[in-house]
């Protein structure tokens, strides 16, 4: 939504159809532009799908937000091959192909901007859902630094964003979990969690869209290859 | 008694930034967000 409120139009990607008919009409009710495609971004089929939609659509990708993910609360220890599967081919492979697929076409247009979801799990934070997740947002980070690089020359930016807390409908499932396991309410298990931040404050979504409308605008003009952490204060890196 | 680097007060008046309108960040931008759900 802060994407639209700034003046872009959207192509909106997700597996879940519902939800993106409604994130759809908000953004068309900002009297911007959206088409909706339901794609699984584990499947690069569905990734090349997906973008020539938006090509055939709107004729360019100026912006990609990779922002897909999937996670579940478990100990290493009860973490299956399934797991690991699940979780990196969205939150990492999945990424790639859709950072290389997309910039496919940036290279065409000699400017892109690439912006990457990471976590502070990636960079260790120990209260991470899950070890292989961590592995997964490790992943995103390493990737976001080589492909700066790599697509400096043909003035694509590629950055990352580490979110610490944040709440968003993926996080309160999880404090729902650590909230059974240990017996608490859910406002007990938030208070622990947030009393843990130097802040003391858990991001909103918004939080994370302000850092991602400005890596996408003219204040990220020179800024590529960094993963920012947006956390309170969680892990100063 | 104003120095170089000093405005006088008749020159502080009304920014004149805050009569233009802040332009949208991302205007006329095409953005594709994966996860948008």
């Amino acid at each position: 939504m802060a994407y639209a409120a700034e003046g872009a139009d959207l192509v909106l990607a997700d597996l879940n159809a519902e939800a993106l008919a409604e994130v759809q009409k908000a953004v068309e009710a900002k009297g911007r532009r959206a088409i909706s495609i339901e794609a699984d971004l584990g499947d690069v089929e569905a990734i090349d799908a997906m973008v020539t939609t938006a090509i055939k659509q709107f004729g360019r990708i100026d912006v990609l937000v990779n922002n897909a993910g999937v996670t579940r609360k478990a100990f290493m220890m009860d973490i299956t091959e399934a797991d690991w599967d699940r979780i990196h081919r969205v939150n990492a492979k999945g990424v790639f192909f859709c950072m290389q697929r997309v910039a496919r076409e940036m290279i065409k247009q000699n400017s892109g901007r690439i912006i990457n979801m990471a976590s502070i799990a990636g960079k260790g934070y120990r209260d991470s859902s899950n070890v292989a997740y961590a592995g997964s947002k490790g992943a995103v980070i390493a990737m976001t630094r080589m492909a700066s690089s790599q697509l400096g020359g043909n003035n694509i930016n590629v950055n990352a964003i580490c979110p610490g807390i944040t709440r968003t409908a993926l996080y309160n499932t999880l404090l729902e979990t650590q909230a059974k396991n240990a017996g608490l309410s859910m406002d007990e298990m938030a208070k622990v969690a947030f009393d843990t931040i130097p802040l003391k404050l858990a991001n909103e979504p918004e939080d994370i869209a302000a850092m991602a409308v400005f890596l996408a605008g003219p204040g990220g003009r020179t800024i590529t290859g960094q993963s920012y952490n947006i956390d309170g204060g969680l892990i100063p890196d | 008694m104003w120095g170089r680097l000093a405005a006088k007060p008749a020159e502080i008046g009304p920014a004149k930034a805050l009569e233009k309108e802040i332009p949208m960040q991302l205007q006329g931008k095409i953005a594709l967000i994966t996860g948008a759900g």
